[in-house]
């Protein structure tokens, strides 16, 4: 009885009906002043608003730990940005003031009773944190702020991938909705990431003991510290976090480098057809969904091997791959230097994140709720590509993907 | 001629003892992890488990000391067990996390079988399944909406929201329309309330004050419990007791055992609230609150983290950490020690005579549906034999 297919696409016109605006469209060309009524709306869900929303997280994924009462590596901790277009006028514009853009993932409302994260944060941090408020100030619904210039966006959602439901769910879907005057003007759905499938017991699973203190333990016989004595231990205490904006203990290595570069070669322990998800989400989670990862292209031909990513000259969260490190096509062109991906602002002050989905969901994506942003604005998966989008007509001059253009 | 003999033996002292309340139970696992949902009466109990090579979670089944991995539906990568309905079927959903599409099944005696595109949470004696599916509404996009499978029908009914794109339910009970609980977005989707669905009208039970709040339990005298935001934004347990028509009589904050935040997921017909409190698993009963960390062997191994539910004759069903990895426990009380606070003394006796003239519910001791002397009798059996 379970139906496979994918969701229809309510309000999208049928063929003969897009015939017929793309007639109209034509007709309205030469009319002039009564353009905007005959062109044909983008298809999907959210056509009826007067303004574009696409939504993003920055990661792809967050992975947390499901258990902190001995050790915290990473903590709940989501981001979700979002540009708002308005497509009302002639020329789109990107809306920065004067609205309201709300935030919520209705599946999962409410993540105190579903993680330990609140019980250890005082020992772990040193102050304690309100049940469902994130590092900070971040709640699982809200209000998002102005983050730069062009978006808005709300940072350190304390997201648990358990829904309320109680099933497990990595790829929960957030919901953005822009007010403006009460009144809703635009709307979107993004996946907001997350997942503590981190296998850490395939290799620390000395029988007696918990796979944490199986770590601090070995932490402490191999670079002789006395951690397992002072648990619950925060990692990014001593070792420098660029994802938690941790400074570390100098002279100690970053956390990419110590996590990435003591494992390295032992790696072989374990037979993994793809050994990062030994550590990053995961076996079943698979978290590397994306366009690439349809086309058969592994973690390590984008990041390189685990000694290249462990490598101490290497800056974790900022020495990222980079589109332009594979992708070359004349007149194109990609983020500019010391630009990551997520950040990188192309076409007429819209980041390339918006139109092509977030690292390691970049559409189309093998996961269909990744694909849904694209789907409800355009009719179809894969990179935002449909002018109408945004534009009330087809623009005559082409888009050659620089940026600026 | 009991009574005397009992009398005889308080006053000597013969019965008085120390006594764990709770014997604990580890459900096992497939290799991996395992967290418990629901327990029957039948004492089948049901949750889901991963499997050690591949990681993903199959629902299980629990009875006997016997746990049995019950696969997927359909080539489904996941599944996970809710509830068991008056047939004794297994409920619950499967899914893959690729596409995350609902489809509810109950185990037949091939296997788990399909019953529909939504995903089944929650089911009661009466053979009503309650849960969400999925939609695509024009304007709001893809929704999850609460619904109701009602016994003998093969559609499940879609329920209204209270104004908001989305709605859940979570639980019901066994009454004639059931009363359906779970959570509505409102209008706008400014807040999400606790709701309850009566018939086809849906209710909004409000919050401690706060703008989020979730029923999860509904018990046959229309006690509802589940978790909701105070002024604060703290969330704390809730009971809400209502009329037939929806209306909201009472509302009590269940406090907390620490951190300012508990969460409440099921109550039996004689009160007992099970949930958990800054992640150690908790029960609420007449006495207040109870860390049921504290009513096990002491020296043990686990952690109770939280508990999902519990039955009429009180045991009690969740997700601990043993040694480290989480695993599914049952508790399995000792009755005799009424007021439990650890102890098997004299106060159980009184505190049981004050619930038995009362005819209180809770007297209903051996969970006959009535308040009669054979509970009387069944108290003092488990009392003089140290439960």
């Amino acid at each position: 009885m379970k139906n496979r297919v994918a969701a229809p696409l309510v309000g999208r016109p049928s063929a003969l009906l897009l015939r017929i605006l793309v007639l109209g469209g034509g007709v309205a060309l030469i009319g002039g002043a009564a353009a905007a009524i005959f062109q044909a709306p983008p298809p999907g869900p959210f056509a009826e608003y007067p303004c574009a929303v696409l939504a993003y997280n920055d990661l792809g994924m967050h992975c947390m730990q499901q258990d902190f009462s001995e050790m915290m590596i990473l903590p709940p901790f989501n981001t979700l940005r979002a540009q708002v277009i308005d497509r009302t006028h002639g020329s789109p514009e990107i809306v920065t003031s004067d609205i309201t853009v709300r935030y919520s993932i209705p599946s999962n409302t409410h993540g105190a009773d579903k993680t330990n994260f609140w019980a250890y944060a005082q020992p772990l941090l040193g102050f304690p944190l309100e049940p469902e408020v994130g590092l900070t100030g971040s709640r699982l619904s809200g209000i998002m702020t102005r983050m730069t210039p062009r978006d808005w966006g709300v940072v350190g959602i304390p997201l648990v991938p358990i829904d309320d439901s109680g099933r497990e769910n990595p790829y929960p879907l957030a919901t953005i909705t822009v007010e403006r005057d009460g009144q809703v003007i635009g709307r979107t759905q993004a996946v907001t990431p997350v997942s503590w499938e981190m296998s850490c017991q395939l290799c620390h699973n000395t029988p007696g003991i918990s796979t944490a203190t199986d770590i601090l333990r070995a932490h402490d016989r191999l670079h002789f510290t006395n951690l397992e004595q002072q648990k619950p231990v925060f990692c990014a205490g001593c070792h420098m976090d660029n994802a938690l904006g941790a400074p570390g203990v100098p002279g100690v290595s970053s956390m990419t480098a110590a996590m990435h570069g003591a494992h390295a070669s032992r790696m072989g322990m374990i037979k993994l057809d793809n050994e990062c998800y030994a550590c990053h989400p995961g076996i079943r989670t698979q978290c590397q969904r994306d366009v690439h990862a349809a086309k058969g292209i592994s973690c390590i031909e984008c990041h390189g091997n685990m000694a290249a990513v462990g490598n101490p000259a290497r800056q974790g969260w900022i020495d990222e791959p980079r589109c332009a490190d594979c992708h070359s096509r004349p007149g194109f062109e990609f983020e500019p230097p010391g630009v990551l991906f997520r950040d990188a602002v192309g076409h007429q002050g819209i980041k390339c994140i918006a139109c092509h989905s977030s690292p390691h969901a970049i559409t189309p994506a093998t996961t269909e709720r990744d694909n849904l942003q694209s789907v409800s604005n355009q009719g179809h998966a894969g990179v935002i590509d449909s002018c109408t989008v945004c534009h009330i007509t087809t623009p005559s001059d082409p888009f050659p993907h620089r940026r600026g253009d | 001629m009991r009574t005397a003999t009992f009398m005889l033996a308080l006053l000597g002292g013969a019965s008085v003892c120390q006594a764990q309340i709770y014997h604990v139970t580890d459900l096992g696992t497939l290799g991996g992890q395992s967290y418990g949902f629901f327990i029957a009466e039948s004492g089948l109990a049901t949750g889901c488990a991963s499997v050690a090579e591949s990681q993903n979670f199959h629902a299980v089944s629990f009875q006997a000391g016997v746990l049995t991995d019950l696969g997927t539906v359909g080539g489904d990568s996941q599944s996970v067990a809710f509830s068991v309905d008056s047939a004794g079927r297994i409920i619950g959903m499967s899914f893959n996390l690729t596409d995350l599409r609902h489809g509810a099944f109950a185990s037949g005696p091939a296997g788990l079988e399909s019953i529909g595109d939504f995903a089944a949470r929650a089911a009661n004696a009466r053979g009503d399944i309650a849960g969400y599916l999925n939609r695509s509404i024009t304007g709001l996009g893809l929704v999850d909406r609460a619904c109701v499978l009602l016994s003998g029908t093969t559609s499940p009914i879609e329920l209204a929201t209270l104004g908001g794109s989305n709605a859940y339910a979570f639980g019901l009970n066994n009454a004639q329309p059931a009363r359906i609980v779970g959570l509505s977005f409102t209008t706008a989707d400014s807040a999400s309330h606790p709701a309850l669905w009566i018939g086809g009208a849906v209710h909004d039970l409000g919050t401690l004050g706060g703008t989020r709040g979730c029923a999860y339990g509904i018990n046959t005298h229309n006690q509802v419990v589940g978790t909701a935001e105070t002024a604060s934004g703290a969330p704390h347990a809730f009971r809400f007791t209502v009329d037939d028509a929806g209306n909201v009589l009472s509302r009590t904050d269940l406090g907390f055992l620490s951190g300012n935040q508990s969460c409440a997921y099921a109550i039996n017909d004689v009160g007992q609230i099970v949930g958990n409190s800054f992640a150690r698993a908790c029960l609420w009963d007449d006495t207040g609150i109870h860390d049921l960390n504290q009513l096990i062997a002491p020296g043990s191994s686990w952690v109770l983290e939280s508990a999902q539910w519990i039955t009429g004759s009180g045991r009690i069903i969740g997700r601990g950490s043993l040694v480290g990895v989480p695993h599914a426990f049952l508790l399995t009380p000792c009755p005799a020690d009424f007021n439990y606070d650890g102890a098997l003394d004299s106060q159980d006796f009184f505190d049981f005579l004050g619930v038995f003239f009362a005819t209180s519910p809770g007297a209903d001791f051996n969970s006959s549906g009535l308040v009669d002397s054979q509970d009387l009798f069944d108290f003092l059996v488990a009392f003089f034999t140290g439960c």
